[in-house]
């Protein structure tokens, strides 16, 4: 790639847009807290969410939540409180975030912006059973109702019918109670409606993520990854959808005009794993001087919501659900991860062990060993974790990632 | 062309200088804190140790952990690729090496030219390194550089449980109170550590027929090669000097550099 | 007595040498369980052996090949003897997933070291009508695939016969349990553990008839607790409690009365309630189990008034049945449910007023200046 053809633009248009989205999502929820016009519930980001949105509850995510306290540095204090209360270090500091941060609203000790307080729990056991846990905590603390629907491991011995099942009988008792507990009868139609919304979300979703199949990419993994909240948090709007179109455009349109997100673009790469959403500056600029370039991610596929289809509404929510890609055995993980190389021409991997993340760590380095074997890549594997920075070592760290730049360097030349 | 390798260990560095004729010598001294002028002292003494002059040096690279420090290095390489490219130089039929640093483990698998193809590390806890060593050997009372000796007279190795140096130093401590002997603690220390290792081997699937080299300070601990050999089932190749091979591959690789 | 002690202590020493006998026999077939919670009643009935499959002392190191090193012990532990070829008598192996740990790597176990039977199984986390249903057709799937695998067909009289000798192999162990409740040392805590976990290592048949040997000799026996406190132990799930730290604790002023070890209560408190249908019966005896920290118990979470964890209660609930004065905790490190599960469970501890400690494993030493310190406190209680 030639690159004096090519001009460095870092700075996405639509990142304006997502910045107005994100706000708008948490200040209207404290609206609603204020005014006590819905009920409010956190959920998991497994959850058939368009149960809830389809009654009208105003609906929040914890765990976006908690990459938003990493980003801003303020997760490593939340988390401390909880080590006080005598939960183990080792233990998700996803949930330890939230926790923590629960705990400083409730005894009004936060001095960040929070969450609206919830009414009402839903979780999903798809990612992780620790997230019940987590949850349990939480209705704990703050003493209210919690739902737990329960997904069994996706293996090939099933037939796909019996787990939808399996979580649909769930999904409607789920229904019964929030009747109950709204007062209000379910809404078919509306959900139809959100499932519509959330279908054309997660169509234009995909379409976005492939405009990084291009060599140069228009922009890098960590570009785009904040543009997982929408199809997350907010696929059951109308504007969802126009959020991802806009933004398909805009990369294509950086394609045609040969704008790049980064300069000294040499090696296409793999990132796996949960971002570490403290150290993204730091690991961009330490990549760039690399030429390393983060083309795409596995862990995209977990905002993908592909199954929504709005001719069999509550049948595809819980398709959704009970196959989330979490959910399925190691073999399974490391075929879709060999298949992103291929498809994307990823010529190295990075693996970012979260050492809090038990589901994602226990099998990174089985999948990291596997995809370098089958694929001839070279891989590293990092060490970090989510949210909590002392987690963190940035000097092994830039040694192991110049280390694979160099690896890559001799395979070239 | 001359060239030279420096390599900023957390405990040691070491320079290496090259001759246009492959000759090479070096000199070590302890890291310490001031990084930067302790490397240029290894340096100017492993020049004076070939009879040259700092300046005679036509590039220098700087690898280790303090390779960001030095202003005067030409360019900096990982220890990694260092490593590798010094013991394929040692070792040609090598591909695979093992290094058990100060506070470091790793391993790291090679092609025929000497260019990495993989590479794993210890993940952070040091019970699989020299360190491990070095604090067992202070617990017990004996010098580092006894202890594989010491280790090799046990009749009745005792098994350490404790993943943590940290840990592993009271289980040490309560072992001795219980008259356990020093010999049969310090083998179960060398297994340990052994076996800590062995993890990261496996984990880059060598081939069970590769040449497998030991670097790193520990590799003149001959129970840690008895143990190692038995473990992999086939003899270890180990260096001369195995502290500087690092250093060895960042001058080799001076020759190559490309602005 | 002490050698019928002797007897158990061994099977645990050498946990898999009389399955690898039975084995070389060559008429039954072997499968491994991992802890916890597998219906073995199910592979007996299908003429084979279960049995548990217990990590090992070694130091671990092909088991470190693809693991980092904050999964359990246990996890690592027994992936290591897999690939150190110890499980390789067994003809099977297979587990419900009690974890994440567990859940997510457990395929690797096949990938990786494959035997002839290989079998993974939900069971699922929430207990209601909804879930049963799914729970059901696993147990049909385990059926049928043993079926296909043992060459023998699983009748109803033939689960029902191996049920039945499940609950007396649970009777006899309960009947030493309230031995030990009402006659404190009449046998030590490790021994205890020893009884429990090697019935899991034998056909049931063989230890039942050695535990019902023991038990006639130690009802001739007549103990008095002395000056010790009576304790319960709680926790160490999915493995089988180190012997060394029973020990110390019951050396130490205190007798453990009664516990909730995977290898303890856990395993023989309650029996499968047998009625027309086994398999009904089955899924009735686990929806209704003692409570787990893998667990979620979706009454106790769903009405906002009633709020609590059924696991911390239980716990509460076995102390005052024991009489006891306090509790011993032993903790898995890197065990996610049971350490979440632990901050609710000192919360109520400290409402209550109960004394209690809690242990991970670690040195020795510094475990057992701190249980001498707790024995101590129990004298002022």
């Amino acid at each position: 790639m030639a690159e004096s053809e090519y001009k460095v633009v870092r700075r996405l248009e639509g990142q304006k847009r997502l910045a107005g989205m994100i706000m708008a999502h948490y200040g209207g929820a404290l609206e609603i807290e204020k005014n006590k016009s819905k009920p409010v519930a956190w959920v998991s980001a497994g959850t058939p969410a368009e149960i809830l949105w389809a009654m009208d509850f105003c609906v929040q995510f914890p765990e976006a939540y908690a990459a938003t306290c990493g980003a801003r540095h303020i997760a490593h204090s939340h988390v401390e409180i909880t080590e006080q209360r005598g939960y183990e270090h080792h233990l998700c500091t996803y949930c330890r975030n939230s926790l923590g941060a629960s705990i400083s609203q409730l005894e009004g000790m936060s001095q960040f912006s929070e969450l609206a307080r919830p009414d009402f729990l839903l979780v999903a056991n798809n990612s992780c059973i620790l997230i019940t846990k987590w949850w349990e905590h939480l209705s704990q603390l703050w003493n209210i109702p919690m739902f737990n629907i329960d997904c069994p491991l996706v293996i090939p011995a099933y037939e796909e019918k019996y787990l939808v099942d399996h979580v649909k009988r769930q999904c409607l008792d789920l229904i019964t109670y929030l009747e109950e507990f709204t007062g209000k009868k379910f809404d078919y139609d509306r959900l139809q409606e959100i499932v519509a919304n959330g279908q054309r979300s997660s169509k234009y979703y995909m379409a976005m993520l492939e405009a990084n199949k291009h060599d140069p990419v228009p922009a890098t993994f960590f570009d785009i990854m904040g543009h997982n909240f929408p199809n997350l948090v907010l696929r059951y709007l109308p504007e969802t959808a126009e959020h991802y179109r806009l933004m398909t455009e805009e990369l294509n349109q950086r394609i045609a005009d040969k704008i790049i997100p980064m300069s000294n673009m040499k090696h296409r790469i793999y990132w796996d794993g949960i971002p570490y959403w403290f150290a993204i500056r730091e690991l961009s600029e330490k990549l760039e001087s690399l030429g390393l370039c983060l083309v795409t991610s596995g862990y995209f596929d977990m905002f993908s919501f592909e199954q929504l289809d709005s001719s069999r509404p509550l049948d595809s929510v819980a398709e959704g659900v009970a196959t989330m890609i979490l959910n399925h055995n190691v073999s399974f993980k490391t075929k879709i991860t060999e298949n992103i190389f291929r498809n994307y021409n990823l010529e190295g991997g990075i693996f970012a062990y979260a050492q809090s993340c038990k589901p994602f760590s226990i099998t990174m380095r089985y999948i990291a060993e596997h995809v370098q074997k089958s694929l001839d890549v070279p891989v590293t594997i990092i060490e970090g974790d989510l949210v909590d920075e002392t987690f963190y070592d940035g000097e092994r760290n830039n040694m192991k990632l110049q280390a694979l730049a160099e690896t890559l360097a001799a395979r070239r030349g | 062309m001359i060239t030279a390798g420096i390599d900023i260990g957390s405990t040691t560095t070491k320079a290496v200088v090259l001759k246009a004729d492959d000759q090479f010598v070096y000199a070590l001294q302890p890291t310490g804190i001031e990084i930067s002028s302790v490397s240029r002292q290894v340096l100017a003494e492993a020049c004076e140790n070939a009879g040259l002059q700092p300046e005679d040096l036509d590039r220098i690279v700087a690898t280790g952990y303090g390779r960001i420090s030095i202003p005067f290095a030409t360019t900096t390489i990982t220890e990694i690729t260092c490593n590798a490219y010094g013991v394929h130089y040692l070792f040609p039929n090598a591909s695979l090496v093992v290094d058990i640093g100060g506070q470091d483990s790793k391993v790291i698998k090679f092609d025929k030219n000497g260019r990495v193809v993989q590479f794993a590390m210890n993940d952070k806890c040091a019970a699989g390194t020299g360190k491990f060593l070095e604090v067992a050997a202070q617990t017990l009372g004996v010098p580092v550089s006894e202890m594989g000796d010491i280790s090799q007279q046990s009749q009745n190795k005792v098994s350490i449980s404790s993943t943590c140096t940290v840990f592993a130093q009271t289980e040490i401590v309560s072992l001795i109170a219980r008259q356990t002997n020093k010999e049969d603690i310090a083998a179960g220390l060398h297994e340990s550590i052994v076996s800590r290792v062995f993890g990261l081997i496996s984990s880059v699937n060598p081939d069970p027929q590769a040449e497998v080299v030991l670097t790193g300070g520990v590799a003149k601990n001959v129970a840690i090669v008895n143990l190692l050999e038995r473990m992999l089932g086939r003899k270890i190749s180990v260096p001369e000097d195995p502290q500087i091979v690092t250093a060895l591959g960042a001058a080799l690789l001076a020759r190559q550099w490309e602005s | 007595m002490e050698e019928i002690l002797a007897t158990f202590r061994d099977y645990c020493e050498k946990p898999y040498e009389r399955a690898a006998q039975i084995k070389a026999a060559g008429k039954t077939k072997i499968i491994g369980c991992l802890p916890m919670y597998f219906p073995e009643e199910i592979i007996h009935a299908a003429g084979a052996l279960p049995v548990t499959l217990f990590g090992s002392d070694d130091p671990i190191t092909l088991g470190d090949g693809h693991l980092m090193t904050n999964a359990c012990d246990q996890v690592r532990s027994s992936f290591d003897s897999l690939l150190k070829g110890k499980y390789d008598f067994l003809d099977g192996i297979a587990a419900i997933y009690i974890c994440d740990q567990v859940r997510f790597y457990l395929e690797v176990w096949q990938l990786d070291h494959p035997v002839d039977f290989f079998h993974q199984m939900w069971r699922p986390y929430k207990w209601d009508s909804s879930t049963q249903e799914f729970f059901h057709r696993e147990l049909k799937r385990l059926i049928a695939r043993l079926e296909e695998f043992t060459g023998n067909k699983i009748t109803t009289e033939k689960l029902k016969a191996s049920i039945r000798l499940y609950n007396k192999s649970r009777n006899l162990m309960r009947q030493l349990n309230e031995l030990r409740k009402e006659h404190p040392g009449i046998i030590r805590a490790s021994d205890m553990a020893c009884v429990v976990a090697s019935s899991m290592l034998l056909p049931k048949e063989e230890h039942n008839e050695l535990l019902a040997k023991l038990l006639a000799q130690l009802t001739q026996q007549e103990l008095s607790a002395g000056k010790k406190q009576r304790i319960i132990a709680v926790g160490h799930p999915c493995s089988m409690p180190e012997r060394e730290i029973l020990d110390m604790i019951e050396d130490n002023g205190m007798l453990i009365v009664d516990d909730d070890f995977f290898t303890g209560g856990r395993y023989f408190s309650k029996d499968i309630a047998l009625n027309d249908d086994p398999l009904d019966a089955i899924i009735d005896f686990n929806a209704n189990a003692i409570p787990c920290t893998t667990g979620h118990y979706a009454d106790a979470w769903i009405q906002p008034d009633k709020i609590y964890s059924p696991y911390a209660e239980y716990v509460i609930d076995l102390m005052k049945h024991g009489q006891a004065k306090g509790v011993v905790v032993l903790k898995e490190m890197y065990c996610d449910p049971y350490d979440m599960e632990f901050v609710l469970m000192k919360n109520r501890f400290e409402e209550e007023g109960i004394p209690y400690i809690s242990i991970s494993s670690g040195s020795l030493e510094a475990i057992r200046t701190r249980v001498q310190a707790f024995g101590e406190t129990l004298q002022f209680v």
